[in-house]
């Protein structure tokens, strides 16, 4: 079964071997007529492990970040929940992370890098937090401090 | 600067991650942050000609009066003195293409999040010469988006 959904610069399709609610891989077709699989079992895998059923929520964050990051800008984008912390190997750990609410594009891989607190020009902890969070919850801590700030006053 | 390197240059830290320089100064400026990691302590630099150098440390130069100082511990941009063994080691192009390799490998999560890895990887173990393998990736670091 393969349903294409064609974007204005590449289509992709969903190999499901085992069974359409577990699609095994997703096929990327770019305009030039190259193709990239993405194996998502890893992600699977994840899920089975910490006994949560795969919800679309996961699936479609998976696709958004590749077509987002197989689109011709190739920008790289900064996984940045740090409080994340779990104990499990590095390749099923990226199916937790790199969901849309916790993706922050980044203007280059040197800012990148420096948001890691990496290279000659690596940022101190503000300005990691401050570059390197999404813009939805840094507006949710001011929105918080404030309201904090409001009822202290009153 | 005790390195006579030919540009852009592509630089190991000690961490494994990469870092590419186009000018001396690129390759000479840091954050107080990124000295203080240690970023500059045993850093492996290969030159476009295929020259592998060892920085052993950095020193900050210029940093002579209060205000200067006070600037760099607020996150500004100031100059180090590299320090380490002129003597360089030749590296062909197979070798450059191994370490180039294993160096990628260990900073996959960088590439992966602009989906470039495979790219990348093709096009060093097509390249023709150090220097196009170096330009390349240089000018993919630096890209603005």
């Amino acid at each position: 079964m393969k349903n294409w959904l064609k974007r204005d610069r590449c289509e992709f399709s969903f190999q499901h071997i085992q069974s359409p609610m577990t699609p095994d891989k997703i096929v990327f077709r770019l305009p030039d007529n190259q193709s990239y699989k993405f194996d998502i079992r890893e992600t699977t895998r994840f899920s089975n492990t910490i006994g949560i059923a795969q919800t679309s929520h996961t699936l479609r964050s998976e696709i958004s970040l590749l077509y987002r990051t197989l689109d011709s800008t190739k920008q790289p984008f900064n996984v940045s929940a740090r409080f994340i912390k779990m104990d499990i190997s590095d390749d099923t750990y990226d199916g937790a992370k790199n969901q849309m609410w916790n993706l922050m594009p980044m203007k280059s891989q040197i800012m990148h890098q420096a948001v890691h607190g990496l290279g000659p020009n690596a940022l101190g902890p503000l300005g990691r937090l401050w570059f390197g969070t999404p813009t939805w919850f840094k507006t949710s801590i001011f929105s918080t401090g404030g309201r904090i700030a409001d009822d202290l006053e009153e | 600067m005790v390195f006579d390197c030919k540009y852009p240059v592509m630089t190991v830290a000690k961490k494994g991650y990469l870092y590419f320089a186009r000018t001396e100064e690129e390759l000479t400026s840091c954050t107080y942050t990124g000295w203080k990691n240690g970023h500059f302590n045993d850093l492996k630099i290969v030159d476009s000609n295929g020259n592998r150098y060892t920085v052993k440390e950095a020193k900050p130069s210029g940093q002579s009066n209060v205000l200067q100082k006070l600037k760099m511990l607020v996150g500004a941009k100031f100059r180090v003195e590299l320090i380490g063994d002129p003597a360089a080691t030749q590296l062909s192009l197979v070798e450059f293409k191994e370490f180039a390799l294993k160096q990628l490998k260990k900073n996959r999560s960088f590439f992966d999040a602009g989906g470039t890895y495979q790219e990348t990887i093709e096009y060093v173990n097509n390249a023709q010469s150090i220097e196009g393998i170096i330009s390349h990736l240089t000018s993919g670091f630096y890209k603005t988006y």
